[in-house]
Protein backbone atom coordinates (compact mmCIF):
# COMPACT_ATOMS: atom_id res chain seq x y z
CA UNK A 1 0.00 0.00 0.00
CA UNK A 2 2.98 2.54 0.90
CA UNK A 3 3.63 1.99 -2.97
CA UNK A 4 0.69 3.29 -4.11
CA UNK A 5 0.69 6.36 -1.80
CA UNK A 6 4.39 6.87 -2.80
CA UNK A 7 3.92 6.82 -6.37
CA UNK A 8 0.95 8.83 -6.12
CA UNK A 9 2.49 11.37 -4.21
CA UNK A 10 5.86 12.23 -6.40
CA UNK A 11 3.52 11.97 -9.28
CA UNK A 12 1.78 14.95 -8.27
CA UNK A 13 4.68 16.53 -6.76
CA UNK A 14 6.16 16.12 -10.12
CA UNK A 15 3.26 17.27 -12.29
CA UNK A 16 3.03 20.55 -9.91
CA UNK A 17 4.02 23.86 -10.88
CA UNK A 18 6.02 24.09 -8.20
CA UNK A 19 8.31 21.63 -8.98
CA UNK A 20 9.24 23.26 -12.10
CA UNK A 21 9.90 26.63 -10.41
CA UNK A 22 12.08 25.06 -7.66
CA UNK A 23 13.87 22.67 -10.55
CA UNK A 24 14.87 26.02 -12.03
CA UNK A 25 16.07 28.11 -10.07
CA UNK A 26 18.06 25.17 -8.94
CA UNK A 27 19.45 24.84 -11.97
CA UNK A 28 21.25 28.45 -11.72
CA UNK A 29 24.51 27.92 -10.47
CA UNK A 30 25.18 25.78 -13.36
CA UNK A 31 24.12 28.88 -15.38
CA UNK A 32 26.09 30.77 -13.76
CA UNK A 33 29.05 28.46 -13.67
CA UNK A 34 28.49 28.37 -17.56
CA UNK A 35 29.66 31.69 -17.75
CA UNK A 36 31.82 31.90 -15.28
CA UNK A 37 33.83 29.54 -15.12
CA UNK A 38 37.73 29.92 -15.40
CA UNK A 39 39.54 29.09 -18.49
CA UNK A 40 40.53 24.97 -18.67
CA UNK A 41 44.50 24.67 -18.74
CA UNK A 42 44.61 20.63 -17.97
CA UNK A 43 42.43 18.58 -19.78
CA UNK A 44 42.37 14.65 -17.84
CA UNK A 45 39.65 13.22 -15.37
CA UNK A 46 42.13 13.54 -12.66
CA UNK A 47 41.57 17.45 -13.33
CA UNK A 48 38.13 17.09 -14.23
CA UNK A 49 37.39 15.57 -10.54
CA UNK A 50 39.24 18.06 -8.23
CA UNK A 51 37.40 21.09 -10.50
CA UNK A 52 34.11 18.89 -9.84
CA UNK A 53 34.68 18.87 -6.19
CA UNK A 54 35.65 22.31 -5.77
CA UNK A 55 32.75 23.70 -8.06
CA UNK A 56 30.19 21.21 -6.45
CA UNK A 57 31.13 21.97 -3.01
CA UNK A 58 31.27 25.78 -3.39
CA UNK A 59 27.86 25.89 -4.73
CA UNK A 60 26.41 23.51 -2.36
CA UNK A 61 27.46 25.40 0.38
CA UNK A 62 26.55 28.95 -0.70
CA UNK A 63 23.52 28.38 -2.63
CA UNK A 64 22.21 25.14 -3.43
CA UNK A 65 22.07 23.85 0.41
CA UNK A 66 22.07 27.97 1.98
CA UNK A 67 18.55 29.43 2.78
CA UNK A 68 17.14 29.08 -0.45
CA UNK A 69 17.81 25.30 -0.82
CA UNK A 70 16.79 24.90 3.16
CA UNK A 71 13.26 26.89 2.26
CA UNK A 72 12.54 24.74 -1.12
CA UNK A 73 12.43 21.87 1.56
CA UNK A 74 10.64 23.07 3.76
CA UNK A 75 8.17 23.92 1.27
CA UNK A 76 7.66 20.71 0.05
CA UNK A 77 7.72 18.37 2.98
CA UNK A 78 6.06 20.57 4.96
CA UNK A 79 2.93 20.48 2.68
CA UNK A 80 3.29 16.58 2.72
CA UNK A 81 0.82 15.84 5.49
CA UNK A 82 -0.51 19.35 6.55
CA UNK A 83 -2.39 19.68 3.43
CA UNK A 84 -4.10 15.97 3.33
CA UNK A 85 -5.02 17.23 7.43
CA UNK A 86 -6.10 20.63 6.30
CA UNK A 87 -7.88 19.76 2.95
CA UNK A 88 -10.03 16.56 5.15
CA UNK A 89 -8.22 14.13 2.50
CA UNK A 90 -6.38 12.73 5.51
CA UNK A 91 -10.25 10.91 6.41
CA UNK A 92 -10.25 9.27 2.80
CA UNK A 93 -6.44 7.49 4.03
CA UNK A 94 -7.65 7.02 7.72
CA UNK A 95 -10.96 4.83 5.93
CA UNK A 96 -8.56 2.64 3.67
CA UNK A 97 -6.78 -0.66 4.97
CA UNK A 98 -3.27 1.79 5.20
CA UNK A 99 -1.20 1.80 7.93
CA UNK A 100 -0.47 4.94 9.87
CA UNK A 101 3.36 4.68 9.23
CA UNK A 102 3.16 3.51 5.64
CA UNK A 103 1.09 7.29 5.31
CA UNK A 104 3.96 8.74 7.28
CA UNK A 105 6.94 7.03 5.36
CA UNK A 106 5.10 6.76 2.13
CA UNK A 107 4.37 10.74 2.20
CA UNK A 108 8.75 11.16 3.39
CA UNK A 109 10.44 9.18 0.64
CA UNK A 110 7.79 10.44 -1.85
CA UNK A 111 8.96 14.11 -0.58
CA UNK A 112 12.42 12.95 -0.13
CA UNK A 113 12.71 11.69 -3.86
CA UNK A 114 11.35 14.95 -4.75
CA UNK A 115 13.89 16.70 -3.12
CA UNK A 116 16.29 14.50 -4.46
CA UNK A 117 15.22 15.52 -8.75
CA UNK A 118 15.33 18.87 -7.23
CA UNK A 119 18.92 18.95 -6.21
CA UNK A 120 20.21 15.83 -8.33
CA UNK A 121 19.09 17.08 -11.56
CA UNK A 122 21.46 20.38 -11.46
CA UNK A 123 24.28 18.11 -10.08
CA UNK A 124 23.93 15.80 -12.61
CA UNK A 125 23.47 18.50 -15.49
CA UNK A 126 27.03 20.51 -13.50
CA UNK A 127 28.95 17.00 -13.94
CA UNK A 128 27.76 16.72 -17.86
CA UNK A 129 28.66 19.58 -18.67
CA UNK A 130 32.02 19.58 -17.04
CA UNK A 131 32.83 16.24 -18.64
CA UNK A 132 32.06 17.68 -21.89
CA UNK A 133 33.97 20.89 -20.80
CA UNK A 134 37.11 18.88 -19.87
CA UNK A 135 36.83 16.78 -22.83
CA UNK A 136 37.12 14.01 -20.49
CA UNK A 137 34.23 11.49 -21.97
CA UNK A 138 33.33 8.21 -20.42
CA UNK A 139 36.48 8.34 -17.82
CA UNK A 140 35.66 11.23 -16.76
CA UNK A 141 32.12 10.37 -16.06
CA UNK A 142 32.58 7.61 -14.09
CA UNK A 143 35.62 9.62 -12.33
CA UNK A 144 32.68 11.66 -10.99
CA UNK A 145 30.05 9.99 -10.83
CA UNK A 146 30.95 8.61 -7.29
CA UNK A 147 31.19 12.48 -6.15
CA UNK A 148 28.02 13.61 -7.75
CA UNK A 149 26.40 10.44 -5.47
CA UNK A 150 28.27 11.48 -2.64
CA UNK A 151 26.83 15.17 -2.97
CA UNK A 152 23.59 14.15 -3.39
CA UNK A 153 23.73 11.48 -0.35
CA UNK A 154 24.99 14.65 1.82
CA UNK A 155 22.07 16.79 0.62
CA UNK A 156 19.35 14.26 1.16
CA UNK A 157 20.66 13.52 4.76
CA UNK A 158 21.08 17.27 5.60
CA UNK A 159 18.35 18.66 4.33
CA UNK A 160 16.22 15.42 4.81
CA UNK A 161 16.54 16.14 8.42
CA UNK A 162 15.11 19.66 8.00
CA UNK A 163 12.51 18.20 6.16
CA UNK A 164 11.69 15.24 8.59
CA UNK A 165 11.35 18.19 10.95
CA UNK A 166 9.19 20.82 9.10
CA UNK A 167 6.87 16.87 8.60
CA UNK A 168 6.77 16.99 12.40
CA UNK A 169 5.55 20.29 12.53
CA UNK A 170 3.23 20.20 10.06
CA UNK A 171 1.54 17.48 11.85
CA UNK A 172 1.12 19.57 15.10
CA UNK A 173 0.15 22.59 12.77
CA UNK A 174 -1.85 20.95 10.90
CA UNK A 175 -1.77 24.17 8.02
CA UNK A 176 1.07 24.23 5.70
CA UNK A 177 1.70 27.91 5.52
CA UNK A 178 1.89 27.77 9.33
CA UNK A 179 3.87 24.63 9.42
CA UNK A 180 6.48 26.01 6.43
CA UNK A 181 6.67 29.08 8.36
CA UNK A 182 7.41 27.27 11.59
CA UNK A 183 9.98 25.36 10.31
CA UNK A 184 11.44 28.47 8.85
CA UNK A 185 11.54 29.88 11.85
CA UNK A 186 13.17 27.05 14.24
CA UNK A 187 15.89 26.52 11.27
CA UNK A 188 16.92 30.94 11.31
CA UNK A 189 16.60 30.40 15.28
CA UNK A 190 18.96 27.42 15.55
CA UNK A 191 21.44 28.56 12.55
CA UNK A 192 21.77 32.09 13.12
CA UNK A 193 19.81 33.26 16.96
CA UNK A 194 21.15 30.63 19.07
CA UNK A 195 24.68 30.90 18.13
CA UNK A 196 24.41 34.16 18.68
CA UNK A 197 24.73 33.85 22.79
CA UNK A 198 27.91 34.03 24.37
CA UNK A 199 28.21 30.65 25.97
CA UNK A 200 28.33 28.86 22.13
CA UNK A 201 31.42 27.49 21.30
CA UNK A 202 32.06 27.99 17.32
CA UNK A 203 28.96 29.04 16.29
CA UNK A 204 29.46 29.08 12.65
CA UNK A 205 28.95 24.72 12.93
CA UNK A 206 24.85 25.37 14.14
CA UNK A 207 24.84 26.49 10.17
CA UNK A 208 23.41 23.36 8.12
CA UNK A 209 26.05 24.79 5.57
CA UNK A 210 28.97 24.47 7.50
CA UNK A 211 28.19 20.46 8.68
CA UNK A 212 27.67 20.35 4.57
CA UNK A 213 31.04 21.32 4.15
CA UNK A 214 31.80 18.85 7.58
CA UNK A 215 30.14 16.35 5.34
CA UNK A 216 31.49 16.66 1.76
CA UNK A 217 35.27 16.60 3.43
CA UNK A 218 35.29 12.92 3.72
CA UNK A 219 34.10 11.92 0.33
CA UNK A 220 35.96 14.99 -1.38
CA UNK A 221 39.63 14.09 -0.40
CA UNK A 222 40.68 16.34 -3.93
CA UNK A 223 39.22 19.71 -2.70
CA UNK A 224 41.84 20.55 0.66
CA UNK A 225 39.64 23.58 1.26
CA UNK A 226 37.41 21.45 2.74
CA UNK A 227 39.80 20.92 5.61
CA UNK A 228 38.63 24.46 7.35
CA UNK A 229 35.31 22.54 8.32
CA UNK A 230 36.31 21.34 11.59
CA UNK A 231 34.32 18.34 13.04
CA UNK A 232 33.34 15.00 12.94
CA UNK A 233 32.05 13.36 10.08
CA UNK A 234 30.46 10.32 11.89
CA UNK A 235 29.08 12.25 14.57
CA UNK A 236 27.58 14.86 12.10
CA UNK A 237 26.02 12.31 10.01
CA UNK A 238 24.79 10.29 12.85
CA UNK A 239 23.11 13.27 14.27
CA UNK A 240 21.10 14.33 11.02
CA UNK A 241 20.55 10.63 11.01
CA UNK A 242 18.33 11.13 14.46
CA UNK A 243 16.91 14.21 13.57
CA UNK A 244 15.09 12.13 10.73
CA UNK A 245 14.25 8.64 12.81
CA UNK A 246 12.97 10.75 15.84
CA UNK A 247 11.18 13.49 14.11
CA UNK A 248 9.56 10.62 11.98
CA UNK A 249 8.78 8.56 15.05
CA UNK A 250 6.88 11.61 16.67
CA UNK A 251 5.43 12.85 13.31
CA UNK A 252 3.81 8.89 13.68
CA UNK A 253 2.84 9.40 17.18
CA UNK A 254 1.60 13.04 16.38
CA UNK A 255 -0.75 11.11 13.70
CA UNK A 256 -1.94 8.77 16.16
CA UNK A 257 -3.15 11.56 18.85
CA UNK A 258 -4.59 13.36 16.10
CA UNK A 259 -8.17 13.64 15.79
CA UNK A 260 -9.57 15.16 12.49
CA UNK A 261 -12.86 17.26 13.19
CA UNK A 262 -13.10 18.95 10.22
CA UNK B 1 -27.61 -12.04 16.43
CA UNK B 2 -24.49 -10.83 14.40
CA UNK B 3 -23.78 -7.13 14.70
CA UNK B 4 -22.00 -5.94 12.19
CA UNK B 5 -21.29 -2.25 14.25
CA UNK B 6 -21.59 -2.75 17.87
CA UNK B 7 -21.02 0.38 20.10
CA UNK B 8 -20.63 0.10 24.54
CA UNK B 9 -21.30 3.39 26.19
CA UNK B 10 -19.58 5.13 23.36
CA UNK B 11 -18.99 8.63 24.69
CA UNK B 12 -17.32 12.09 23.71
CA UNK B 13 -16.33 15.08 24.99
CA UNK B 14 -14.98 17.68 23.11
CA UNK B 15 -12.97 20.11 25.64
CA UNK B 16 -16.47 19.88 28.71
CA UNK B 17 -18.62 19.96 26.54
CA UNK B 18 -20.89 16.02 26.45
CA UNK B 19 -21.09 15.61 22.80
CA UNK B 20 -22.14 11.73 22.31
CA UNK B 21 -23.20 10.25 25.82
CA UNK B 22 -23.40 6.50 26.58
CA UNK B 23 -23.67 5.58 22.94
CA UNK B 24 -25.27 1.62 22.69
CA UNK B 25 -25.61 0.86 18.91
CA UNK B 26 -26.10 -2.59 17.51
CA UNK B 27 -26.68 -2.83 13.81
CA UNK B 28 -27.46 -6.25 12.46
CA UNK B 29 -26.24 -7.85 9.52
CA UNK B 30 -27.86 -7.57 6.25
CA UNK B 31 -29.70 -4.48 7.12
CA UNK B 32 -30.55 -0.75 5.75
CA UNK B 33 -30.13 1.09 9.41
CA UNK B 34 -31.01 4.81 9.25
CA UNK B 35 -29.66 7.04 11.85
CA UNK B 36 -32.14 9.93 12.56
CA UNK B 37 -31.57 12.55 14.16
CA UNK B 38 -32.03 16.12 14.17
CA UNK B 39 -29.15 18.85 13.15
CA UNK B 40 -25.94 18.93 15.92
CA UNK B 41 -27.52 15.42 17.50
CA UNK B 42 -24.45 13.97 17.36
CA UNK B 43 -24.99 11.74 14.22
CA UNK B 44 -21.47 13.03 12.00
CA UNK B 45 -19.49 13.01 15.20
CA UNK B 46 -20.24 9.07 15.93
CA UNK B 47 -19.26 8.55 12.24
CA UNK B 48 -16.55 10.24 12.50
CA UNK B 49 -15.84 7.49 15.76
CA UNK B 50 -16.52 4.62 13.70
CA UNK B 51 -14.55 5.82 10.57
CA UNK B 52 -11.12 6.27 13.29
CA UNK B 53 -11.16 10.17 12.62
CA UNK B 54 -12.21 11.13 16.25
CA UNK B 55 -11.39 8.62 19.19
CA UNK B 56 -14.03 8.06 21.94
CA UNK B 57 -13.39 9.90 25.35
CA UNK B 58 -14.39 6.33 26.23
CA UNK B 59 -17.13 3.13 25.76
CA UNK B 60 -15.98 0.59 23.01
CA UNK B 61 -16.46 0.24 19.18
CA UNK B 62 -16.34 -3.29 17.54
CA UNK B 63 -16.57 -2.98 13.52
CA UNK B 64 -16.91 -7.05 12.43
CA UNK B 65 -16.18 -7.98 15.82
CA UNK B 66 -12.83 -6.51 16.15
CA UNK B 67 -12.21 -3.36 18.17
CA UNK B 68 -11.92 -0.22 16.29
CA UNK B 69 -9.25 1.59 16.21
CA UNK B 70 -6.88 -0.61 17.18
CA UNK B 71 -8.14 -3.14 14.16
CA UNK B 72 -8.44 -0.19 12.13
CA UNK B 73 -6.65 -1.56 8.61
CA UNK B 74 -8.36 -4.93 9.28
CA UNK B 75 -11.74 -3.39 9.61
CA UNK B 76 -11.15 -1.16 6.72
CA UNK B 77 -11.01 -3.89 4.05
CA UNK B 78 -14.13 -4.56 3.96
CA UNK B 79 -15.53 -0.61 4.63
CA UNK B 80 -17.10 1.99 2.09
CA UNK B 81 -16.94 5.48 3.80
CA UNK B 82 -19.03 8.40 2.28
CA UNK B 83 -18.48 11.64 4.32
CA UNK B 84 -21.65 14.33 4.68
CA UNK B 85 -19.57 16.71 2.30
CA UNK B 86 -17.57 15.06 -0.18
CA UNK B 87 -14.07 14.77 0.35
CA UNK B 88 -11.50 14.70 -2.76
CA UNK B 89 -8.02 15.21 -3.98
CA UNK B 90 -9.38 18.26 -6.08
CA UNK B 91 -6.80 18.44 -8.98
CA UNK B 92 -7.05 14.61 -9.92
CA UNK B 93 -9.90 14.01 -12.52
CA UNK B 94 -12.71 11.50 -11.22
CA UNK B 95 -10.79 8.63 -13.07
CA UNK B 96 -7.71 9.26 -11.06
CA UNK B 97 -9.14 9.78 -8.21
CA UNK B 98 -11.29 6.41 -8.46
CA UNK B 99 -8.71 4.13 -9.32
CA UNK B 100 -5.96 6.06 -6.50
CA UNK B 101 -8.86 5.03 -3.89
CA UNK B 102 -9.31 1.58 -5.47
CA UNK B 103 -5.92 1.08 -5.14
CA UNK B 104 -5.50 2.49 -1.59
CA UNK B 105 -8.43 -0.14 -0.85
CA UNK B 106 -5.86 -3.07 -1.79
CA UNK B 107 -7.03 -3.48 -5.50
CA UNK B 108 -4.76 -4.24 -8.25
CA UNK B 109 -4.17 -1.47 -11.17
CA UNK B 110 -6.61 -3.68 -13.78
CA UNK B 111 -9.06 -4.12 -11.17
CA UNK B 112 -9.26 -0.48 -9.79
CA UNK B 113 -9.18 0.71 -13.06
CA UNK B 114 -12.34 -1.74 -13.95
CA UNK B 115 -13.69 -1.07 -11.11
CA UNK B 116 -13.49 2.53 -12.05
CA UNK B 117 -14.99 2.18 -15.46
CA UNK B 118 -18.28 0.42 -13.71
CA UNK B 119 -19.01 2.42 -11.21
CA UNK B 120 -18.35 5.84 -13.20
CA UNK B 121 -21.53 4.37 -15.02
CA UNK B 122 -23.00 2.91 -11.78
CA UNK B 123 -23.14 6.76 -10.37
CA UNK B 124 -23.74 8.83 -13.59
CA UNK B 125 -20.44 10.23 -14.19
CA UNK B 126 -19.46 8.57 -16.93
CA UNK B 127 -19.33 11.43 -19.26
CA UNK B 128 -17.34 13.52 -16.64
CA UNK B 129 -14.18 10.90 -16.02
CA UNK B 130 -11.72 12.90 -17.52
CA UNK B 131 -13.09 16.53 -15.41
CA UNK B 132 -11.24 17.51 -12.43
CA UNK B 133 -12.98 16.90 -9.39
CA UNK B 134 -12.98 20.80 -8.98
CA UNK B 135 -14.37 21.60 -11.87
CA UNK B 136 -17.84 19.13 -10.57
CA UNK B 137 -20.98 20.61 -8.74
CA UNK B 138 -21.02 19.41 -5.04
CA UNK B 139 -24.29 17.04 -6.09
CA UNK B 140 -21.37 15.13 -9.07
CA UNK B 141 -18.89 15.06 -6.40
CA UNK B 142 -21.41 13.51 -4.05
CA UNK B 143 -21.91 10.74 -6.70
CA UNK B 144 -18.35 10.67 -7.28
CA UNK B 145 -17.85 9.62 -3.07
CA UNK B 146 -20.63 7.45 -3.47
CA UNK B 147 -18.28 5.85 -5.84
CA UNK B 148 -15.58 5.66 -4.38
CA UNK B 149 -17.26 4.54 -0.95
CA UNK B 150 -18.45 1.26 -3.61
CA UNK B 151 -14.64 0.75 -5.28
CA UNK B 152 -13.95 -2.53 -3.34
CA UNK B 153 -16.85 -4.16 -3.06
CA UNK B 154 -17.26 -3.52 0.93
CA UNK B 155 -19.56 -5.64 3.59
CA UNK B 156 -20.60 -2.27 5.09
CA UNK B 157 -21.25 0.48 3.73
CA UNK B 158 -20.85 3.86 6.46
CA UNK B 159 -23.01 7.02 4.78
CA UNK B 160 -23.08 10.07 6.50
CA UNK B 161 -26.13 12.30 5.23
CA UNK B 162 -25.64 10.94 1.38
CA UNK B 163 -28.54 12.91 -0.44
CA UNK B 164 -27.54 15.96 1.55
CA UNK B 165 -26.56 17.68 -2.19
CA UNK B 166 -28.27 15.72 -4.53
CA UNK B 167 -31.10 17.16 -6.32
CA UNK B 168 -34.64 15.64 -6.02
CA UNK B 169 -34.47 13.47 -9.32
CA UNK B 170 -30.90 12.32 -7.88
CA UNK B 171 -32.31 11.66 -4.64
CA UNK B 172 -34.96 9.23 -6.17
CA UNK B 173 -31.95 7.47 -7.65
CA UNK B 174 -29.33 7.28 -4.73
CA UNK B 175 -32.45 5.73 -2.63
CA UNK B 176 -32.99 2.94 -5.30
CA UNK B 177 -29.43 2.62 -5.22
CA UNK B 178 -29.40 2.16 -1.65
CA UNK B 179 -32.12 -0.30 -1.97
CA UNK B 180 -30.72 -2.68 -4.63
CA UNK B 181 -27.11 -2.81 -2.88
CA UNK B 182 -28.88 -4.02 0.48
CA UNK B 183 -30.67 -6.82 -1.17
CA UNK B 184 -27.21 -7.97 -2.35
CA UNK B 185 -26.62 -8.39 1.44
CA UNK B 186 -24.60 -5.35 2.25
CA UNK B 187 -24.88 -3.62 5.41
CA UNK B 188 -25.70 -0.15 5.10
CA UNK B 189 -25.46 2.47 7.86
CA UNK B 190 -27.08 5.60 6.57
CA UNK B 191 -27.21 8.72 9.00
CA UNK B 192 -30.18 11.45 7.78
CA UNK B 193 -32.30 13.92 9.40
CA UNK B 194 -34.82 13.30 6.39
CA UNK B 195 -37.81 11.21 7.73
CA UNK B 196 -39.32 10.29 4.77
CA UNK B 197 -36.08 9.06 3.02
CA UNK B 198 -35.25 6.91 5.73
CA UNK B 199 -38.48 5.37 5.90
CA UNK B 200 -38.02 4.72 1.61
CA UNK B 201 -34.73 3.15 2.56
CA UNK B 202 -34.58 1.84 5.92
CA UNK B 203 -35.15 -1.03 7.48
CA UNK B 204 -33.70 -0.49 10.73
CA UNK B 205 -33.46 2.76 12.61
CA UNK B 206 -31.90 4.55 15.78
CA UNK B 207 -33.03 7.40 16.70
CA UNK B 208 -30.30 9.83 18.47
CA UNK B 209 -31.32 13.68 20.17
CA UNK B 210 -28.51 15.36 21.42
CA UNK B 211 -25.99 12.71 21.69
CA UNK B 212 -28.07 10.79 23.22
CA UNK B 213 -29.64 7.27 21.35
CA UNK B 214 -33.61 7.58 22.20
CA UNK B 215 -34.34 4.25 20.71
CA UNK B 216 -33.85 1.51 17.82
CA UNK B 217 -35.01 -1.71 16.37
CA UNK B 218 -36.58 -2.90 13.11
CA UNK B 219 -39.00 0.07 11.97
CA UNK B 220 -41.87 -2.34 11.61
CA UNK B 221 -41.53 -2.99 15.43
CA UNK B 222 -40.93 0.79 16.27
CA UNK B 223 -43.88 2.25 14.27
CA UNK B 224 -46.66 0.39 16.06
CA UNK B 225 -48.15 2.73 17.18
CA UNK B 226 -52.08 3.67 16.49
CA UNK B 227 -52.38 6.81 14.72
CA UNK B 228 -55.41 9.42 15.38
CA UNK B 229 -54.81 11.94 12.81
CA UNK B 230 -56.00 11.00 8.89
CA UNK B 231 -56.23 12.46 5.89
CA UNK B 232 -58.84 11.34 3.39
CA UNK B 233 -60.55 12.26 0.45
CA UNK B 234 -63.48 11.45 -0.34
CA UNK B 235 -66.31 11.42 -3.52
CA UNK B 236 -68.18 14.33 -0.89
CA UNK B 237 -66.46 15.75 1.05
CA UNK B 238 -69.07 17.36 2.39
CA UNK B 239 -71.35 14.88 3.48
CA UNK B 240 -68.86 13.28 4.71
CA UNK B 241 -67.39 16.41 7.32
CA UNK B 242 -71.29 16.63 8.42
CA UNK B 243 -71.56 12.84 9.42
CA UNK B 244 -67.74 12.98 11.04
CA UNK B 245 -69.05 16.00 12.98
CA UNK B 246 -71.92 14.19 14.78
CA UNK B 247 -69.63 11.72 15.74
CA UNK B 248 -68.22 12.41 19.63
CA UNK B 249 -65.29 10.23 19.13
CA UNK B 250 -64.22 12.75 16.71
CA UNK B 251 -61.85 15.49 18.40
CA UNK B 252 -61.39 17.81 15.61
CA UNK B 253 -62.23 18.13 12.01
CA UNK B 254 -61.18 20.83 9.76
CA UNK B 255 -61.15 21.13 5.99
CA UNK B 256 -57.89 21.67 4.07
CA UNK B 257 -57.42 22.48 -0.15
CA UNK B 258 -59.85 19.52 -0.83
CA UNK B 259 -58.65 17.35 2.22
CA UNK B 260 -60.46 16.49 5.19
CA UNK B 261 -58.08 15.97 8.65
CA UNK B 262 -59.85 14.21 11.54
CA UNK B 263 -58.34 13.54 14.64
CA UNK B 264 -59.79 10.89 16.64
CA UNK B 265 -60.18 10.07 20.27
CA UNK B 266 -57.82 7.08 20.40
CA UNK B 267 -59.83 4.72 22.54
CA UNK B 268 -62.86 4.52 19.99
CA UNK B 269 -60.98 4.31 17.10
CA UNK B 270 -62.63 0.86 16.70
CA UNK B 271 -65.76 2.46 16.10
CA UNK B 272 -64.88 4.84 13.99
CA UNK B 273 -63.30 2.42 11.65
CA UNK B 274 -66.41 0.53 11.60
CA UNK B 275 -68.93 3.47 11.16
CA UNK B 276 -67.28 5.58 9.19
CA UNK B 277 -66.66 3.33 5.88
CA UNK B 278 -70.29 1.86 6.26
CA UNK B 279 -72.02 5.43 6.28
CA UNK B 280 -69.92 6.20 3.00
CA UNK B 281 -70.91 3.35 1.52
CA UNK B 282 -74.73 3.32 2.41
CA UNK B 283 -74.47 6.79 0.90
CA UNK B 284 -72.72 6.19 -2.21
CA UNK B 285 -69.50 8.07 -1.27
CA UNK B 286 -66.74 7.00 -3.23
CA UNK B 287 -63.47 7.01 -0.88
CA UNK B 288 -60.52 8.31 -2.34
CA UNK B 289 -57.71 8.94 0.20
CA UNK B 290 -56.74 7.62 3.21
CA UNK B 291 -54.28 8.04 4.94
CA UNK B 292 -52.13 8.45 8.49
CA UNK B 293 -51.91 12.32 8.63
CA UNK B 294 -47.96 11.62 9.84
CA UNK B 295 -46.12 8.67 8.98
CA UNK B 296 -45.65 6.06 11.68
CA UNK B 297 -41.94 7.23 11.73
CA UNK B 298 -42.66 10.90 12.09
CA UNK B 299 -44.52 9.94 14.77
CA UNK B 300 -41.81 8.47 16.96
CA UNK B 301 -39.61 11.10 16.23
CA UNK B 302 -42.28 14.02 17.43
CA UNK B 303 -42.89 11.44 20.70
CA UNK B 304 -39.27 10.44 21.73
CA UNK B 305 -37.63 13.85 20.65
CA UNK B 306 -40.99 15.62 22.51
CA UNK B 307 -41.38 17.55 19.68
CA UNK B 308 -45.04 18.72 20.67
CA UNK B 309 -44.20 19.19 24.64
CA UNK B 310 -41.41 21.68 23.51
CA UNK B 311 -43.25 24.13 21.52
CA UNK B 312 -46.25 24.01 23.81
Amino acid sequence: MISVLYQNEVYRLLKSRRFKVMLLLMLLPVVIYFFTHEEITEYSAKALEISFQINISQFLINFWASVIGQLIVIIIMSDLLASEIDRGTIRLLLVKPIKKSEIVFGKFFSGITTVSLIFGIPYLVMEIYMVLLYKSGFEGFTATFDDFLYALSVTILVLGSLGAVSMLLSVILSRPLYASLASFGLVFTAQFILPQLPFFDNPERFNLSYQIGVLLKRGFTLHTGLDTYKGDVTMSALFFLSVILLSLTFTLLGLYRKEYEG
Amino acid sequence: MEHVIETKDLTKFFGKRNIIYHLNLKVPKGVVYGFLGPNGAGKTTTIKMLTAALRPTYGEIRIFGLEMPQKRVEIMKNVGYMPEVPIAYEDMTIVEFLTYIGRLSGLKKEEAIKQTKELMRYVGVGRLALNKIKELSSGQKQRVAFASALIADPELLILDEPTANLDPLGRIEFIGKIISLAKEGKTIFVSSHIVSEVEKMCNYVGLINQGRLIAQGRVSELTQIEETEYDIITSDNGKACEFLREKPYVREIWEEEGTIRVQVDPRFLDEFFLQFPKYLTSQGIRLKLFRPHTSPLERILMEKFNIGEESD
